[in-house]
């Protein structure tokens, strides 16, 4: 062959390294017996794990836990993980999303962590249900018709597409043992794929791993690694995984679709006095008092919303409203708002246009959910409250301040 | 890359003949595949179950040609077919995972790696098996099934295409 330019020689080694002689004559064998081929099999993808090349991490890990390689008393890690997510052919999944916020209550001050929740019904002749959830109600939800796996959420995408299947034809391997959520677990590699990033233009190894625990080879977490490192999106922890018989599952759409759904926010509008606000809220408006934090009351108004216009008959199909109670700094029409603030925002409904942070859950009375740290969600006196500061340790102070509004 | 005798038409391929090949070329039989594959496990995979098969169709084999040769169509054919499972388990147009990528990085080895990439299948398939395995002409010519003829004039173009294309960028020059 003629002289390659040395670039081009150097990629190509470095693309794929020289290797050393395979030396898997015997697995070869064994696998040309269909007889016992399928067992054996599995037992040769093991041993691939142990050649070093792809990753001296990987390699190393793979030496580490090299003694269950060879599988023992109930068959190998693989086996045992296929056989705990069952045969049937729905895969109902739910793993616990990283998103949510902080119950915080307000008498006792303990913190509790709340998690969205993805849930995903997979079925190779229905396709896919996957709804979100927030304290067991449904944030969204969508349908994808057989085939459209690649619109999945990654996390749940491993499941759907990858983890079964790589499972059943040897091609998941086992890169490590772990710790997740105090549980020992074994790191089953899915799927590997070289991708480019925009970000550097280069190319990049992805990974989707899945942790089955040690003792009842269940799934209990995924996670997306990016040259060996895990995402940014961390650690996803699955609550529980099942397979269905033929049939099974929920396939029907849970949350309304908005698309194409006209919505209407008018506010903050007229203002009210402490009467009107009352009246507005069947006499159930609740406030912080004169000041909260070194906040002045500046202002209550009135807010409104609907949804669904119909350009018949010009009318809409459900209309909303809120009370809305200033503290501190107050946006002018047409400028930004500067300076500390607190807004207290009260609702009978829990409508999707009062919504903030989650989609018709509050938490009850006697507690506040904080979203994002700047926003908090709770109940009191009978309404929905939603509060809004600048600074997230306006939040609690105002929560605990929160009484029934004076009606004169 | 040594070459098998021929033994006379009419006899059956030997399990010791298949075993002497791998344990003499099963390293380069696992790098052409690992390239075609882009993925280690996968490559070896590829060469595992192309032995399998090649065993078990041992009898097949009529000795009309090399048994190399015979044994690189099996090994290509199960590198495509790992590929294409990945592609399809990845919801991926198989041909993407060849010439699909567009890289435009400042790095050599990133952009000498998209160039491969962008090879035509029989330009980058003859690069890998001549690179990596050392592959004779011949050998090439019947493993991929073309005239010998054919095998140098695809390596000559592939080489004229990397070195073109390598000149496009000034700050590659060595």
């Amino acid at each position: 062959m003629g002289a390659l330019d040395p670039v081009v020689e150097r990629t190509l080694d470095e693309m794929v390294p020289p290797r050393p002689q395979p030396d898997r004559w015997a697995a070869i064998m064994a696998d040309a017996d269909v007889d016992s081929g399928v067992a054996r099999r599995r037992q040769r993808r093991w041993l691939i794990g142990a050649v070093p090349a792809l990753g001296l991490v990987a390699a190393v890990v793979v030496v580490a836990v090299a003694w269950p390689f060879g599988g023992g008393p109930g068959g190998s890690i693989l086996e045992r993980a296929a056989a705990a997510i069952g045969d049937g052919p729905v895969l109902h999944v739910v793993v616990r999303s990283g998103w949510g916020g902080t119950l915080v209550n307000l008498e006792s001050g303990k913190r509790s962590q709340l998690h969205g929740e993805e849930e995903m019904w997979f079925d190779a002749q229905r396709g896919i249900h996957q709804v979100s959830l927030f304290g067991g109600v449904p944030q969204g939800d969508a349908l994808y018709p057989p085939g459209r796996v690649s619109y999945l959420d990654k996390t749940l995408g491993v499941f759907a597409k990858g983890y079964r299947r790589a499972l059943e034809d040897g091609s998941a391997r086992v890169i490590g043992k772990g710790i997740v959520d105090n549980e020992a677990v074994y790191w089953i590699r899915v799927d590997t794929q070289m991708l480019p990033d925009v970000a550097d233009n280069k190319l990049h190894e992805w990974a989707h791993d899945v942790a089955v625990s040690q003792s009842s080879f269940e799934p209990v977490a995924t996670r997306e690694t990016r040259d060996g490192a895990i995402s940014p999106d961390g650690i996803s922890t699955i609550e529980s995984i099942e397979t269905l018989p033929k049939g099974g599952g929920n396939f029907t759409r849970m949350t309304p679709d908005r698309n194409g759904t006209a919505m209407m926010h008018g506010g903050p509008g007229e203002r009210l006095t402490p009467a009107q606000a009352n009246e507005l809220l069947g006499g159930r408006a609740v406030w912080a008092g004169a000041s909260v934090a070194g906040l002045e009351l500046v202002a209550i108004s009135k807010e409104e919303r609907a949804e669904g216009y119909d350009p018949q008959t010009k009318t809409w199909a459900k209309r909303y409203f809120s009370v809305t109670l200033s503290y501190g700094a107050v946006a002018m029409s047409g400028h930004s708002q500067s300076g500390s603030s607190v807004q207290v925002s009260e609702s009978p409904t829990l409508d999707f246009g009062f919504q903030r942070g989650v989609i018709g859950y509050s938490p009850p009375e006697g507690s506040v959910l904080i979203v994002g740290g700047r926003i908090g969600l709770m109940q009191r006196n009978g309404v929905y409250i939603a509060l809004e500061a600048s600074d997230d340790d306006l939040l609690l102070p105002t929560a605990r301040a929160l009484e029934p509004l004076p009606r004169s | 890359m040594g070459v098998t005798p021929l033994r006379s038409r009419g006899q059956s391929l030997t399990l010791g003949e298949l075993e002497t090949v791998y344990r003499r070329d099963g390293a380069a039989f696992e790098r052409v595949a690992i390239a075609i594959v882009r993925d280690e496990q996968l490559g070896c995979d590829a060469v595992h179950d192309a032995f399998v098969l090649a065993v078990r169709s041992r009898e097949s084999f009529r000795r009309q040609g090399s048994l190399e040769a015979w044994l690189w169509r099996i090994v290509i054919n199960e590198a495509r077919k790992h590929r294409a499972h990945e592609a399809r388990l990845l919801a991926t147009d198989p041909n993407e995972l060849d010439g699909g990528v567009t890289v435009n990085g400042t790095d050599d080895g990133t952009r000498v790696r998209t160039l491969v990439a962008s090879l035509p299948e029989r330009q980058r398939l003859t690069l890998f098996l001549r690179y990596y395995a050392d592959l004779d002409y011949a050998t090439i010519a019947q493993a991929i099934d073309v005239k010998p003829g054919t095998v140098a004039a695809t390596l000559s173009a592939a080489r004229e295409r990397l070195a073109a294309q390598l000149q496009e960028v000034p700050e590659w020059e060595l």
